[in-house]
């Protein structure tokens, strides 16, 4: 498992600075949080960590690579998967083809071996058409496995795209506000999934989010973004405290209220709504000091 | 577009395709030349038309130069399989005729692979228009290069033999008591294609490119970050679909018997649009649906324009059958669009799964 | 050298009228973000007008009428069936066009039958002679005139309240709409503009030296496309650019057509198609289009 190195990351583009050489590390196998006002720059991080956008100058190396060479397809080749802020599921498709997408790049069948029906890769589709309804399980959509995606509410949208971030089976997960728009039930259900992924799967995760509870809930490290410009860096408690952080928040982001959440570190596949009680991710503060 | 059907077809499907494959092939038997050749033509369209399907309805990539690749198939048969005649000045390879067929086939998928840089590159509608060059290119060469395409007169086409099996009037065949001509042997040979055209092209949409297809179509930066190298998979489904337009091309030169470059203009690509836009937008069965609604149109207006009104001979300033099938589908073109975005298909769907609803729900 | 000067004015001519018609086209793709495939036939509507009308009412009148039908033509498309539609996919809306186009064209092509029509304009086969080049009265009539309605339109869109309701409409809609901005009225005004600017364009492509207005007509408009495209689809001055190398390009090629007679006739035809491909080999979004930058 390798750590993702962000060097002195620059984009400029229609005469805005959005990254102003921005660095940080994710280390294997930790939950990492990029947090800031709006229009600090963190989705435009996202873009180019993923291949969308090009960046300006900088490094971002993972696995051995420079991915700001590189394509999106190859970057996803490397295990690097991702969410969208904005949903970016295929409308008329069903949950389980969307999820089954994810699966594109550990599946072979091409056009002649689909457009014959030959065997092997219907048995390929089968097999992994499996895989997927477990994660779809993990994540708590099973039940909507053929409904167009579409058509089902918000917050469940949301999950699918974990669900096919995660069938991908990366080594990097980059989420981008997973839990915007939910309700509090429904956050609490997606941290839960996040931190299973984690713990189960060994992934490293990278976290852009507004929710400051469970971005100090659930973050080893945190990243503090300010029209682009990195202006912290840290663990969360420290963060917290910075003063710097303090002023350019203060006024600014309407903070969300957040009940006392306890997490468990379940098993997979327990990833339903409701406040569970028992061991706290290790790390994260008290439940009880979190207004802020 | 939904893919809802992912899983075999229910019994009920699977019975209506039986029947209709059982009129397909009954028909030969009962049906006039007139009907015979309209079917042919339907058939081929279907099988151009499912391509065209493909690559816009399922993938999103808007062509107008669907009839470009139609003509290499028709004009590639033509003159792989021709013997060169220095009377009039026409060259051609002489090979056997399915020989000839699928290189025209395979021809008219390099010409794809040719545009595909093209196609990877241009997004949306730049890269309709630039379709558009297309046509006029491929024109500008049918008109041109008299020794190939014998110009704006065309050529004849060779018929059609394999393995001694002709396909044309002489040898005569007798079937049932039923004498089979061109038409009747040739109708069998495009049924044939036709069910493994849609086959292939139902497996290739169920299936892992299907997938990727139409989420290129629907979100395409998330396909690429999902791992899916756009580019290629834009140039690749342009490949598949201009040699499914090779194939519609060598069959209707087959069904025409005649090669000329004037049909496979702009309009000839527009009717291929409304096709699968009319059947319904990245289904296989739409386009079939589609292809047979809007070629079927003008020799029926034709054959009944006696008995229709508004319908007046060719040449005489009424509406003739040609102008008359195209407005009409013209509008129901719009009409598809305005008020049920699915095409006929779509329309189909929904009634299937309200019924399903309805049957869920009422208590048994 | 005199063909060779010739040649270029020509070009430079036909180039303006291309501009005409593509810059129409480039306003209501700005306007309304659909690709109007129906603009050939609006085209063609326009020029049957006026060649239907000239002979009652004379040339100007009839000209106006044909401007004013062409412009009434394109609005009621935009009102009647693209506001109805329901899918606010702009591809969508694409192929509606194509729809259209469809119908216009199939119905004009009957009216117009194996008729090849004059326009009665008053510059008719008159022909102009400068500084030892010959040039055709209509030509030099067809650059001043879309020289003047392009400076006209230019202007429009920077000076008056309408052309910055369109810019600000082809920026951001919604923020456009929440300023108060009348979308409807913009849509609307922009496919009415559109469609006068292709009438006027549809006489410069009838007149001489061409026979008149047939049914091929529509298909020498299509050169159109191909001068917005490599423009960049939302660009002005690209469709004022893209006019002029497509007019050139086709006006060089036909008059060099003897010695070029080895890519066979007609190439006058092919080649803006050719010219328009390898730029956007190039240029995917065209010369001066704005590459997308997607938001995710």
């Amino acid at each position: 498992m390798s750590e993702l190195k962000v060097t002195d990351l620059t984009v400029k583009f229609a005469g805005i600075t959005a990254l102003d050489h921005v660095g940080f590390t994710v280390e294997p196998g930790s939950i990492h949080a990029i947090i800031g006002p709006n229009g600090a720059g963190k989705s435009t991080c996202f873009n180019v960590l993923s291949g969308v956008y090009k960046a300006t100058s900088g490094s971002v190396r993972f696995g051995g690579a420079e991915l700001t060479r590189m394509p999106p397809h190859k970057i996803a080749a490397l295990g690097v998967a991702r969410t969208f802020q904005n949903i970016a599921l295929s409308r008329f498709q069903s949950v389980e083809d969307n999820v089954m997408l994810g699966r594109h790049r550990l599946m072979r069948a091409g056009f002649l071996s689909t457009g014959l029906h030959l065997p092997h890769a219907r048995r390929e589709d089968a097999r992994h058409r499996a895989r997927v309804r477990e994660i779809a399980r993990f994540v708590g959509v099973a039940e909507y496995l053929d409904a167009p995606v579409g058509m089902l509410p918000y917050g469940v949208q949301k999950r699918v795209e974990l669900a096919r971030a995660l069938a991908m089976e990366p080594k990097l997960l980059l989420l981008d506000e997973p839990v915007a728009g939910m309700n509090g039930g429904e956050r609490r259900a997606m941290a839960e999934v996040i931190v299973a992924a984690r713990a189960d799967l060994g992934i490293s995760i990278l976290l852009v989010e507004h929710d400051m509870g469970m971005v100090m809930r659930l973050a080893d490290q945190v990243t503090v973004l300010d029209f682009g410009r990195k202006i912290a860096s840290g663990p969360p408690a420290q963060v917290q405290n910075d003063p710097e952080v303090i002023r350019a928040y203060l006024g600014e982001q309407a903070v969300q209220q957040q009940d006392g959440v306890v997490m468990a570190k379940g098993a997979p596949g327990q990833a339903q709504a409701g406040v569970r009680e028992g061991a706290l991710p290790q790390g994260a503060p008290e439940a009880s000091g979190e207004q802020s | 577009m939904s893919s809802l059907s992912r899983s075999r077809m229910s019994p009920l499907q699977l019975a209506g395709l039986a029947a209709v494959l059982a009129v397909m092939v009954i028909l030969p038997f009962y049906a006039e030349p007139f009907l015979m050749q309209a079917g042919l033509f339907a058939m081929a369209a279907a099988i151009g038309a499912i391509g065209l399907n493909l690559l816009t309805g399922s993938t999103g990539q808007l062509s107008l130069g669907h009839a470009f690749f139609l003509a290499i198939g028709a004009y590639g048969y033509v003159y792989f399989a021709a013997e060169p005649d220095s009377a009039h000045h026409l060259s051609g390879w002489g090979l056997p005729t399915p020989v000839a067929a699928v290189l025209a086939i395979a021809l008219a998928g390099v010409a794809g692979g040719l545009f595909s840089p093209i196609a990877g590159r241009l997004k949306g509608t730049y890269l309709g228009i630039a379709s558009l060059a297309l046509i006029f290119i491929g024109q500008h060469i049918l008109h041109n290069a008299h020794a190939v395409t014998g110009g704006s007169n065309g050529r004849e086409v060779p018929p059609l033999e394999i393995f001694g099996f002709v396909f044309a009037d002489t040898p005569e065949l007798v079937v049932l008591q039923v004498p089979f001509r061109a038409l009747e042997k040739l109708w069998f040979l495009n049924l044939v294609l036709l069910v493994a055209a849609a086959w292939i092209a139902r497996g290739i949409l169920r299936g892992r490119p299907g997938r990727a297809m139409n989420t290129i179509r629907d979100h395409e930066i998330a396909a690429g970050v999902m791992g899916v190298p756009v580019a290629r998979y834009r140039g690749a489904v342009f490949v598949l679909s201009s040699m499914y337009a090779g194939l519609a091309g060598v069959l209707l030169a087959l069904a025409f018997q005649r090669t000329v470059p004037d049909y496979f203009g702009f309009i000839l690509s527009l009717e291929y649009l409304a096709m699968i836009v009319i059947g319904g937008l990245g289904t296989v069965a739409g386009s079939i649906v589609g292809a047979v609604l809007v070629s079927m149109l003008p020799p029926l207006f034709t054959r009944y324009s006696d008995a229709l009104p508004l319908i007046a001979a060719s040449g005489s300033g009424g509406l003739d059958a040609a102008q008359a099938s195209r407005i009409l589908y013209g509008a129901v073109v719009i009409a598809v669009i305005l008020f049920l975005p699915g095409g006929l298909m779509g329309l189909w769907m929904r009634l299937r799964t309200s019924l399903a609803l309805r049957r869920k729900v009422r208590p048994s | 050298m005199t063909t060779f000067v010739e040649l270029v004015v020509n070009g430079v001519s036909i180039g303006s009228v291309y501009a005409l018609i593509a810059l129409g086209f480039v306003i209501i793709f700005k306007a309304t973000e659909v690709v109007n495939f129906a603009h050939a036939s609006l085209l063609l509507a326009g020029g049957f007008i006026t060649a239907k009308l000239h002979g009652q009412l004379g040339f100007w009148p009839a000209l106006l009428v044909g401007i004013a039908g062409a412009a009434v033509l394109g609005a009621l498309v935009e009102f009647l069936v693209l506001r109805r539609s329901r899918a606010g996919d702009h591809h969508v809306l694409a192929i509606v066009t194509i729809g259209v186009d469809i119908l216009m064209t199939t119905e004009l092509t009957r009216q117009i039958g194996t008729d090849v029509l004059a326009m009665g304009d008053p510059w008719q086969s008159k022909v102009v002679h400068l500084g030892g080049i010959s040039i055709a009265q209509t030509r030099i009539a067809a650059l001043v005139t879309a020289a003047t309605l392009i400076t006209c339109f230019l202007l429009a869109f920077r000076y008056t309240s309408w052309g910055i309701a369109m810019r600000a409409a082809a920026e951001d809609r919604e923020t456009a709409a929440l300023m108060g901005i009348r979308l409807g009225r913009v849509s609307t005004g922009a496919w009415a503009v559109a469609g006068a600017l292709a009438a006027v364009a549809a006489l410069f492509l009838t007149v001489f030296p061409t026979p008149g207005l047939d049914r091929t007509t529509s298909l020498a408009a299509l050169k159109a496309f191909p001068a917005a495209i490599l423009g960049g689809l939302d660009s002005t001055t690209g469709a004022l650019v893209g006019g002029l190398i497509i007019g050139l390009t086709e006006s060089l090629a036909t008059g060099y057509q003897s010695e070029l007679s080895f890519l066979g006739r007609g190439i006058g035809e092919v080649a803006p198609f050719l010219v328009m491909v390898i730029i956007l080999l190039i240029r995917p979004a065209g010369l001066f289009g704005t590459r997308e930058l997607a938001r995710v």
